[in-house]
């Protein structure tokens, strides 16, 4: 996996700024300081300019990577988790405790998302525990119905069957036979959680429906707006968080088809790995 | 013969399609027949003749609605009146009982090397200890023909052949030392070239002791080859039972003869079969014989009443209302 060069370049992407997320805010000036002359362009001073208020944006876009990853990370991490419990569960057991979770799921699914995120985060008081609740609760439905799904179909696989014909006991099909096979499915599930938690949160706060005191790549961006960048053409205010944004976004987008492929060795035969099928030569004999 | 199994009107029913226009299957009605030490005996039928349903029930993967499946061992006896599945008395039946399965490459999990299901096996069963489990699965995997073992234990399904994943199959199956070994369609999905191979592993198995095999598939051939008794089923009911030679060669009910004529009609392919085409009515079947609608010979009795299974001879059943006693 590691020889594929979509793999390499994505894991060092998310990588890079995992790390930056981490060590960076140890390294930068202080985000919230007024340090300089307001929407001053990028110079040796400022790397990335400074914002309205005179702020570095070099130290805001570090700074911001920290709250917004982490937040996605434990996002992620929830709406995986509560989705496979949810759907394994329903496809394990069958019958009414299925159709009730499913039912559930399927309102979920129904509720227009954003719209919902909106409102949620407008009642409850803004900070990265609404957005991880808010998020974790509309977030869980899409993972539940891909997990029922798997188990569902490898439930019914003559392996299970044979497992118990050897004794084996129900907890220990669940956890030993079937959730290694599950193991391609979770990951990719767990790369788009990452990649829905990271826009949706920049989005809302975007709109100012998070912490605005706070310093994240959505309310970088929000401040941006506020700043009137666009008219006044200061473009160093928004675009290293976008393009911080956007090269995440891809390093996670390239891991996703590389471990999609895997857990869907249909898609890997024809893949960008190699050369699909090729069509059967045809000699005619009439010229 | 002393049995070994017996398996009392047996009867497996599903559900189908939601509310409400749920309906009931009827894969298993009235079963009943015997297996005994050391004897092979093969169920036949087309596909849907419930055939595999009730080999999996008495190896225990789906429960029955009525009747009883009974293990008469040299001491205790187990009956399987289809309670509980947990505890003592389930895992001595899963030592006893094993099963093959058709699809070796759906009946091995794909993310463990082979060696793994020989293993747990044998563990679960208290026939190797984590010091000698890997030498016993060795040993497993090499009497089913697997050289050399250890070699072939680390290996995953993917990189193995057809042939050789039923042999591993076959290996997790015996590693349990049982007593009955049910095989369901062993064969179907292999290359006709390997077939025999597998089918003489049954007569081995059957020769190195008192283990019995309840041979299950559609192949007349394989079971005329290897079978000592054979049960036809037709829609989940048995319409004839008796010893193999008996039955293939010269069988009396219409559904075994169209059976037998079908499997040796290669010769002239346009001579008309002796009954019409179509499929069993298993679900809201009639009150008569379930083949009737096929039968040429049918009559009006035929259609409204169920024949009783009638003995032709001491060992040699049929059931059908043109059959008379002897």
């Amino acid at each position: 996996m590691i020889a594929d060069r979509r793999a390499r370049l994505g894991l060092a992407l998310v990588l890079g700024f995992v790390s930056v997320a981490l060590l960076g805010p140890l390294f930068v000036a202080d985000p919230s300081a007024y340090l300089g002359p307001p929407l001053a362009p990028p110079s040796g001073d400022f790397w990335f300019g400074t914002t309205g208020q005179g702020q570095d944006v070099f130290a805001q876009t570090v700074v911001g990577a920290r709250s917004t990853l982490l937040v996605a990370t434990i996002v992620a991490g929830l709406t995986v988790f509560i989705g496979a419990v949810l759907g394994a569960t329903a496809a394990y057991l069958g019958g009414v405790v299925d159709a009730l979770l499913s039912l559930a799921v399927n309102v979920f699914l129904v509720m227009p998302g954003l719209p919902l995120i909106v409102v949620i985060a407008a009642f409850l008081p803004p900070g990265p525990v609404t957005m991880g609740v808010v998020l974790t609760l509309t977030g869980w439905p899409w993972h539940a119905r891909v997990v029922r799904a798997q188990v569902a179909s490898l439930r019914s696989r003559d392996f299970v069957a044979a497992a118990q014909v050897s004794g084996e006991s129900t907890w220990r099909i669940v956890v030993v036979e079937l959730l290694p096979n599950l193991a391609a499915v979770l990951g990719s599930s767990f790369i788009g959680a990452l990649l829905y938690a990271v826009g949706a949160q920049v989005g809302l706060e975007f709109l100012g429906l998070g912490d605005l005191n706070a310093v994240t790549w959505g309310t970088n961006l929000y401040w941006a707006t506020n700043d009137s960048a666009l008219l006044t053409g200061s473009w160093w205010t928004f675009v290293p968080t976008g393009a911080g944004i956007a090269a995440f976004g891809f390093g996670l987008t390239l891991l996703g088809f590389v471990l999609d492929e895997r857990a869907n060795p249909r898609l890997a035969a024809r893949g960008a790995t190699g050369p699909g099928p090729q069509p059967t030569p045809v000699e005619r004999a009439d010229g | 013969m002393t049995p070994l199994l017996t398996v009392e009107g047996l009867g497996v029913e599903f559900p189908v399609g939601n509310w409400p226009r749920r309906r009931t299957l009827r894969a298993s009605f009235d079963v009943s027949f015997s297996v005994g030490r050391g004897e092979i005996v093969a169920l036949v039928g087309e596909s849907g003749s419930g055939k595999s349903t009730i080999g999996r029930v008495i190896a225990r993967i789906l429960p029955a609605k009525a009747g009883r499946v009974t293990l008469h061992g040299p001491g205790e006896r187990d009956t399987d009146s289809f309670g509980p599945r947990a505890g003592e008395a389930s895992m001595r039946w899963r030592q006893r009982v094993q099963l093959i399965f058709q699809d070796p490459a759906a009946s091995l999990n794909p993310v463990f090397p082979v060696g793994h299901p020989v293993a747990r096996a044998l563990r679960l069963h208290g026939r190797a200890d984590p010091k000698t489990v890997d030498e016993r699965v060795a040993a497993a995997l090499e009497a089913v023909g697997l050289h050399p073992g250890a070699t072939f234990a680390t290996r995953y399904p993917h990189q193995l052949s057809g042939g050789q994943r039923q042999r591993v199959s076959i290996a997790r199956a015996l590693a349990t030392d049982p007593d009955l070994v049910i095989a369901d369609e062993p064969t179907s999905m292999l290359d006709v070239s390997i077939r025999m191979d597998i089918l003489r592993l049954f007569t081995t198995i059957r020769a190195s002791g008192t283990r019995s095999v309840l041979l299950i598939t559609h192949d007349l051939a394989s079971a005329r080859l290897v079978a000592d008794r054979v049960v036809v089923l037709y829609a989940g009911e048995v319409m004839e039972l008796g010893p193999a030679r008996a039955v293939l060669d010269a069988p009396r009910h219409p559904y075994a003869q169209l059976l037998a004529a079908a499997a040796t009609r290669s010769g002239d392919l346009r001579a008309p079969l002796p009954a019409a085409e179509g499929a069993p009515k298993v679900i809201d079947p009639g009150p008569g014989c379930p083949f009737a609608p096929r039968c040429a010979q049918a009559t009006d009795r035929c259609r409204a009443e169920r024949p009783a299974l009638t003995a032709v001879s001491p060992d040699h059943a049929v059931r059908c209302h043109l059959v008379r006693p002897e």
